[in-house]
């Protein structure tokens, strides 16, 4: 199974192109949040998308209809399957899955409409608002946006590892011969919520994202959308498709441990189980696209299950945090990552983690500081983590 | 064929606490409590689960910033994962996953959270135990980490589909051996916040229920070869019986069926579409039409229907889409037992089809435009 077609909305780059011209520069979409009220929090930085026009990529559903990570959604399936040199038409005619990743879903409408009832009490409304708040809409706007009737739509709601579990969903979709083709990826629009959490929580970096770094101190939230079209191999063949690379497995599982608090052991296992269905070994694999925060727990204990599964250090791939340039993009994260490595394996470059000062002894990987590197890459490792222990990582090699 | 039978189930609503207080339920309706009164700061009426308490039902540890959902997602899960419906123990190294549904998560505990950051002296000042419980993944993640399952653990936001895309999820992630058994529901809470968001989506005048709160979680695991043949049973016969003898779920312990247990239903289908020609009952006839066909029946051998019962004309098209594909089946509604229990509703459908052997369907309508249906063989 392949990626013919990818989309991007990101706070450094739209669409397929842009996107890996940022990767390669190693630009950082970090700005002053504006999305939302910051007043009261002593630093506010974030990766917001700046400029994004609904009215641009939505073609069925009226702009008002749909939220802001819907919109992203929407935007990315379509330039995915512009993308792929896919009509929609054809598209029609084929039996297909929708599913996107997300953390917030309509979250953004619904803490809009939480202020509101704070305010004034029950007695404020705003009906169309209350109707986005629903997460189903990511997917099942994709489908209606792009009028696609005979699809299964999920929004898959496993917060911050969402990108990677939904993209698992279409792997396995097409692997059993259900569906023809796949759209997943993740959306995720900023919001207050999220960041409050994390700032509470001591796990906003005041200053920048630095994965990595023994001076990290955490997140920058972000926002933007991203999604793949799979396909089995043989159809994109018999089309002549651009293959970007090939969909060699996944592995999904769950720390059952703690609500918050990665757990290594678990990680390094779901690595294994991601191995095992690529059939590949460790010593095969060539960039490790990591969960890579910024946060000290969840950067430590990844590097340290990145150990455990590929030993001592010079058996470890470089291992690089997209997280860096784009913030946390929570759902929409590790199908952006994704789409990084996707781009990355088919024009041979691999994306920075930028910020960095000095490797965290901690963590003691090759994170391909600042600057991407040239590289052919043959098989790439996609890591997610999230709250709730809920782990997904997603291996893509060069098509054959 | 999916290859999955449901051998276990559950649930927690205004009915009461566990699969037994739910058959009686539904066999009896004098021990169906009405919708009662809910006060400030949003008035209504609705089934909540008032048997339930997060505290009484799992102690005091870990629970005192707890969401209704996920307590009832904890709750709801121990039953099936126990022995006393499981004929066997769990095999040592078997993996099992958790897939649940959900419109939006814990809105109350959204709305608490937001409150807190607005009312406080600072924005920041906030609970920060809250904050994971608001995420939309809470439930499944609690779930797992209560029960100890490692296994994939997959929360979809499905709103009214949740029940059918759980169980379609479900089943795939033990066709492809990503687990050996799952454990697929849904769940929702009542709170203010959430009958506030109800009222403004659907105006009173087009016609909704009142709210009901609550979970139900099925355990789905993949047919044995010859999921009767132990028995000496045939595979599929409806003979009365061994109907009788199958589907007694929590005493029955023959060795047969999946991992010895024995199953209450097989998953013969699930199909879905988006409505995208503005016609749910077109859309919602096409996936029962292929999925009968599928499996090799037709409408005529369809015993039982469980509807989704969505708000305003929406529950119209699902009833007429039911009527042209399945006009002898039996057409139940948990909303008129339960109330509007939203994502929860699905795999409360499939528990009221469970006392009939035969061929059952489920459908379903949601308001953002999908449809869909499941088909089963109850034992």
């Amino acid at each position: 199974m392949v990626v013919t077609g990818v989309g991007v909305v990101s706070s450094i780059g739209t669409g397929a192109d842009a996107y890996a011209r940022a990767l390669r520069e190693g630009r950082s979409g970090a700005r002053p949040i504006e999305a939302f009220d910051t007043t009261g929090f002593a630093h506010a930085t974030g990766c917001e998308v700046v400029g994004f026009d609904p009215e641009q990529w939505l073609r069925r559903i009226p702009v008002a209809e749909a939220g802001r990570a819907a919109q992203f959604a929407i935007a990315s399936a379509r330039m995915a399957v512009d993308d792929a040199g896919i009509g929609e038409d054809d598209l029609r005619d084929r039996r297909g899955l929708v599913s996107i990743g997300t953390t917030d879903g309509g979250s953004d409408d619904g803490e809009r409409l939480a202020a509101a009832f704070v305010h004034d009490g029950p007695a404020a409304t705003d009906p169309a608002a209350a109707r986005r708040v629903p997460a189903s809409r990511l997917a099942t706007g994709v489908a209606r946006d792009l009028g696609l009737a005979d699809v299964e739509t999920s929004t898959v709601a496993t917060a911050c590892a969402a990108g990677n579990y939904a993209i698992g969903g279409g792997v396995d979709a097409i692997r059993t011969g259900e569906v023809d083709y796949a759209l997943c990826g993740g959306a995720d629009a900023l919001c207050r919520m999220t960041f409050t959490g994390f700032y509470r929580l001591g796990a906003v970096d005041p200053e920048r994202c630095r994965p990595f770094d023994v001076d990290r101190r955490g997140i920058h939230t972000g926002e933007g959308g991203a999604v793949l079209l799979l396909e089995p191999r043989e159809d994109a063949l018999a089309r002549g498709a651009r293959i970007y690379a090939e969909v060699l497995g996944y592995g999904l599982n769950c720390d059952a441990h703690h609500q918050v608090a990665p757990h290594g052991e678990s990680v390094a296992r779901c690595m294994a189980l991601a191995l095992e269905d690529a059939g590949v070994a460790p010593g095969d694999v060539d960039l490790i696209s990591a969960h890579g925060t910024g946060t000290k727990a969840n950067d430590a204990t990844e590097c340290g299950a990145i150990h455990g599964v590929f030993g001592a250090d010079g058996d470890v791939p470089p291992t690089v945090s997209v997280k860096s340039m784009l913030g946390h993009t929570m759902g929409a994260a590790s199908a952006l990552a994704a789409v990084a490595c996707a781009l990355g394996i088919d024009r041979g470059f691999i994306p920075p983690t930028i910020n960095h000062t000095e490797t965290d002894p901690e963590c003691a990987v090759d994170c391909v500081p600042n600057t991407s590197v040239e590289a052919e890459l043959r098989i790439v490792q996609n890591n997610a983590l999230a709250f709730g222990g809920n782990n997904a990582v997603l291996v893509l090699g060069r098509p054959a | 064929m999916t290859g999955a039978v449901i051998t276990a189930w559950s649930a927690i609503s205004a009915c009461g606490i566990g699969a037994a207080a739910h058959r009686a339920a539904y066999g009896d309706p004098a021990r169906r409590p009405p919708p009662t009164p809910v006060g400030d700061p949003v008035p209504g009426e609705a089934h909540v689960a008032a048997d339930f308490d997060v505290t009484e039902a799992l102690g005091p540890k870990g629970t005192s910033s707890m969401d209704r959902c996920s307590g009832i997602a904890v709750a709801v899960a121990a039953e099936p994962l126990t022995a006393g419906q499981r004929a066997h123990a769990v095999p040592e190294g078997s993996v099992t996953g958790v897939v649940l549904g959900t419109t939006s998560g814990s809105a109350q505990t959204q709305l608490d959270f937001t409150r807190e950051s607005l009312t406080r002296s600072k924005p920041y000042r906030v609970n920060p135990a809250l904050m994971p419980f608001a995420l939309m993944n809470s439930a499944a993640g609690q779930t797992a980490i209560w029960h100890g399952l490692t296994g994939p653990n997959t929360t979809i936001a499905g709103g009214r589909m949740s029940g059918l895309s759980t169980l379609r999820y479900g089943a795939r992630l033990l066709a492809t051996g990503r687990a050996d058994a799952v454990l697929c529901g849904a769940v929702e809470e009542y709170g203010p916040a959430r009958q506030w968001l109800a009222d403004q989506r659907t105006p009173a005048a087009a016609g909704r229920r009142p709210l009901g709160e609550g979970g139900a979680v099925l355990l789905l695991e993949p047919a044995a070869d010859d999921p009767l043949a132990a028995s000496g049973d045939g595979a599929h016969h409806q003979d009365a019986h061994h109907r009788d003898a199958h589907h007694q779920d929590a005493n029955h312990h023959d060795a047969n069926g999946a991992g010895g247990r024995t199953p209450l239903a097989e998953l013969l289908g699930v199909d879905t579409r988006v409505d995208v020609d503005d016609d749910p009952a077109a859309a919602l006839d096409a996936c029962i039409r292929r999925t009968l066909d599928r499996a090799g029946l037709t409408g005529g051998d369809v015993g039982a229907v469980a509807v989704s019962g969505p708000p305003g004309p929406l529950a119209g098209a699902e009833r007429d889409a039911v009527a042209r594909t399945a006009a002898r089946a039996d057409v139940r509604d948990p909303g008129e037992i339960l109330g509007d229990t939203g994502a929860a509703a699905g795999p409360f459908q499939v528990t009221l089809l469970l006392d009939r052997p035969g061929v059952a369907l489920v459908t379903a309508v949601d308001e953002d435009g999908t449809v869909g249906c499941g088909l089963l063989r109850v034992y």
